[in-house]
């Protein structure tokens, strides 16, 4: 299947070494840096191998026809190249969060289904061991009737972090700590709740990088319409470096805590009937790095539901669904109160200011 | 200065957490509240 990576920047070895796993034909990559693109083919054992650069995805989409394109460029662009990969009528994977806008994300999905072809958000945490674990033994009903979760995110992203690009930190191109890295949690929160959220209210600050427009720690309570609650933390100010991401759901008949760099370890597993944790095959790769091994999960996934002509695992709703509770904390921040979903019509822009 | 939530002669001078009004109330509570007491959650959850 012939791939084509759009976008070189921080993610984009993970992508090309999980296209190379999926035994995906990789033809090019793209990037308005050229020498970034370059310096990624070197980086990945591709120097010599063949795959073209293009700085414009247009053109490589005319050029290449790639089969699979993925979409690892900043994220306010994330929904107008899908689109333009969309109507190549390439099947595509795009980095989270799949658009800013729910019209966006709306977008996407309409025009996937209106062709036939995969839209794959990059989710990739779902396919964590000790997240599946935990979504298994929910299907199965071994928790019972929930109570509530917590979603804690507790990284640093320092100065340095923002300044690598300067679409970070801005509401028109990136959003905040929640948008950018907390909503893999949020994805996965949303996941395994009771029922769908109907109430969130939330509060962000911008506490310690006065030079970004966006909130750099966010807390929001969130009530589903099962009755189960549920609180988010997501903060990029722990000193001195990441300590954790963490995922607990506390049911009639079970306790569990996901822990680790990004929720990708069982670290309480107390359920009724089970003498001890599920065992846990260790990820391929180690995987035990803030990014997980999903992405080689997910691309074994996409690439084998394009052949089979079923849906992806997860699926562009999947990843409307955890940029509409990113939003609806936005705009409860905004306006000063709580907020129900579903969220119609709110943007990152309508943020601007929020930090003077 | 703010009211107490904390100090359990606060609660038996009935000035209860502003989370228990946010709930009732359905929306975020500015500190400190004014004239509130845990009786008037009673048929919150029937």
């Amino acid at each position: 299947m012939r791939y084509a990576l759009i976008g070189c920047g921080r993610i984009a070895g993970r992508h090309l070494a999980a296209a190379r796993a999926a035994s995906l034909e990789i033809s090019a990559v793209c990037d308005p840096v050229l020498e970034r693109g370059r310096e990624l083919l070197r980086r990945t054992g591709l120097g010599e191998s063949g795959v073209r650069i293009y700085a414009d995805h247009r053109e490589l989409l005319d050029r290449e026809r790639p089969e699979l394109a993925a979409v690892a460029a900043q994220s306010g662009v994330h929904a107008r190249v899908a689109l333009d990969c969309l109507d190549a009528g390439a099947h595509v994977i795009v980095e989270k969060p799949m658009a800013l806008s729910l019209s966006d994300a709306d977008e996407m999905i309409r025009r996937a289904g209106e062709r036939g072809l995969c839209l794959v958000p990059c989710h990739q945490n779902r396919f964590n061991p000790a997240v599946m674990a935990l979504r298994r033994a929910l299907d199965a009903g071994r928790f019972g009737r929930l109570s509530h979760a917590a979603l804690t995110l507790r990284w640093n992203r320092d100065d340095a972090y923002y300044r690598q690009a300067d679409w970070r930190g801005r509401w028109a191109s990136d959003g905040g700590i929640l948008m950018n890295q907390c909503i893999h949690g949020i994805d996965l929160l949303r996941w395994m709740g009771e029922g769908e959220p109907e109430w969130v209210c939330g509060a962000l600050a911008r506490r310690m990088h006065p030079h970004i427009e966006t909130e750099d720690v966010g807390i929001a309570a969130v009530r589903f319409s099962g009755g189960m609650l549920a609180t988010i933390e997501g903060s990029g100010n722990l000193y001195p470096s990441n300590l954790e991401e963490t995922l607990s759901v506390f049911g009639e008949r079970g306790t569990v805590r996901l822990g680790g760099a990004a929720a990708n370890r069982i670290e309480v597993w107390r359920v009724e009937g089970e003498e001890t944790p599920p065992r846990i095959e260790p990820a391929p790769g180690g995987g035990q790095d803030i990014y997980g091994s999903g992405h080689l999960a997910l691309y074994a996934d996409a690439s084998a539901a394009i052949r089979e002509g079923r849906r992806p695992f997860i699926t562009g709703e999947d990843g409307r669904a955890a940029l509409e509770l990113v939003l609806a904390v936005y705009r409860s921040h905004r306006t000063g109160g709580p907020v129900t979903l579903p969220l119609a019509g709110f943007s990152p822009a309508e943020m601007e200011g929020t930090f003077p | 200065m703010r009211d107490c939530f904390v100090h359990p002669a606060c609660f038996a001078e009935k000035k209860p957490p502003a989370v228990l009004r946010s709930h009732r109330t359905g929306g975020p509570v500015t500190l400190p509240p004014a004239g509130f007491s845990p009786a008037e959650m009673g048929g919150t959850f029937p």
